[in-house]
């Protein structure tokens, strides 16, 4: 392009004439109420043809252009809807497992005077001690008792803080727990890390059918919850004791739900 | 020669004019206005002022009155010539200073608007529109290689 350099004024004198013009342009205009300016579109039908151009082409792009955002909206609506699907799924799944649990565990005697508050286990510290959620803030105490989703006892809580608590189970070296049979048979089993110990410490009346060791409610325990399967391991009456040691067996794994019962 | 120049220029002003109608329709927002035809009458006023420009100027002015306005005939027509006069003799003649092709732009992207002046939202729509017109004048200015 051309870089003009500054012009001689009368080139503006032509420019300020048809500026002159113009206004007389608008004066008759203005003094004959608008004929002028509407001479020409009220007499040609291009003003119609307009009208056409306009609601055909410019609303068409108009509702493509609508169109598309009301998709792309749409698209941002079922994207969010798919996330907000899949994380329901994920908990549905969730609750689903849990109704299963509670189900089971629900098919324990003594259910009706009992609340079974859940709790999940958090860490595994180096003492084979697990560290389960909930403390003092759900009421736990000291020597409750832990249950797994079957009902089976599978430790005591050692020592409760506010917010999680310490569970001792059959991998710990210091468990111990009293036990009683269907017979009033009264038994103690410990653990040394590795195997269970089960003796005898006050036999009334012994027979082959004890079947299972339970928690009694008189040892301070909220229930009746079974603890060890007698017909799994070596139980048999000697000089009117019972001494055994057996490999522990029934060990919980992260997935498994734990309930505390509580007495209503 | 005179007729072809004058019918090339009145039909690249009238459809300029046309296309920065249609792209504030698209463009809809009441604090923007994209202005190619004033572009396109700074970078002539600028570079090629010329008598030659007073007819495709006030054609379109005429066309733009006639069917795009509910102004009386003319009042376009006048805004376009004195737009194109004062971009030139403020540019060329009046001032003299490190900004003045911002100042002389802004300035006369005011008196391109004068119509609208009554409008609730026009110095919001001045203030922005002026410097989205200049960017993209210094965008023309850069792809054309013009020197001004």
């Amino acid at each position: 392009m051309l870089n003009v350099k500054s012009k001689p004024q009368r080139n503006y004198v032509l420019y300020i004439l048809f500026i002159f013009l113009s206004s007389l342009l608008i004066l008759v205009d203005f003094f004959s109420n608008k004929e002028m300016s509407s001479y020409i579109p009220k007499s040609l039908t291009f003003e119609f043809n307009l009208d056409v151009f306009e609601t055909t082409y410019i609303d068409s792009f108009n509702s493509l252009i609508t169109s598309r955002a009301e998709l792309v909206a749409e698209n941002i609506r079922l994207e969010q809807e798919v996330r907000n699907l899949r994380a329901l799924e994920i908990e549905n799944d969730s609750l689903e497992e849990k109704i299963k649990s509670f189900e089971n565990i629900s098919l324990i005697k003594n259910f009706n005077n009992l609340n079974f508050v859940e709790t999940s286990l958090i860490i595994k510290n180096s003492s084979n001690e697990f560290l389960v959620s909930g403390g003092t803030n759900q009421n736990f105490k000291n020597r409750d008792l832990v249950l797994d989703e079957r009902g089976y006892v599978v430790g005591y809580l050692k020592e409760v803080f506010y917010s999680y608590s310490i569970l001792e189970t059959f991998l710990s070296q210091s468990f111990k727990i009293q036990l009683i049979d269907k017979y009033n048979n009264e038994y103690i089993l410990s653990s040394d890390g590795n195997q269970l110990s089960l003796y005898s410490i006050n036999i009334l009346k012994f027979n082959t059918d004890i079947d299972f060791l339970f928690t009694d409610i008189s040892y301070n325990h909220s229930g009746k919850f079974p603890v060890v399967d007698t017909r799994s391991i070596n139980f048999e009456l000697v000089n009117n004791q019972i001494n055994t040691s057996f490999n522990i067996s029934n060990i919980f794994t992260f997935n498994t739900q734990l309930f505390i019962p509580k007495s209503k | 020669m005179n007729i072809l120049y004058f019918l090339t220029n009145f039909l690249l002003f009238s459809l300029t004019l046309i296309f920065e109608n249609f792209l504030n329709l698209i463009v809809f927002n009441k604090y923007i206005s994209i202005s190619p035809f004033f572009l396109l009458l700074f970078i002539y006023s600028i570079t090629r002022f010329n008598n030659k420009n007073i007819f495709p100027i006030m054609g379109t002015g005429l066309i733009y009155d006639i069917f795009l306005s509910e102004n009386y005939l003319g009042v376009y027509t006048i805004v376009f010539l004195l737009v194109s006069v004062l971009i030139n003799y403020i540019y060329e003649k009046l001032i003299n200073f490190n900004f003045n092709l911002p100042f002389v732009f802004a300035l006369n992207f005011i008196i391109y608007n004068i119509p609208h002046i009554l409008n609730l939202n026009f110095l919001y729509n001045i203030v922005l529109s002026v410097f989205i017109n200049y960017l993209l004048f210094l965008l023309i200015k850069r792809v054309m290689r013009l020197s001004v």
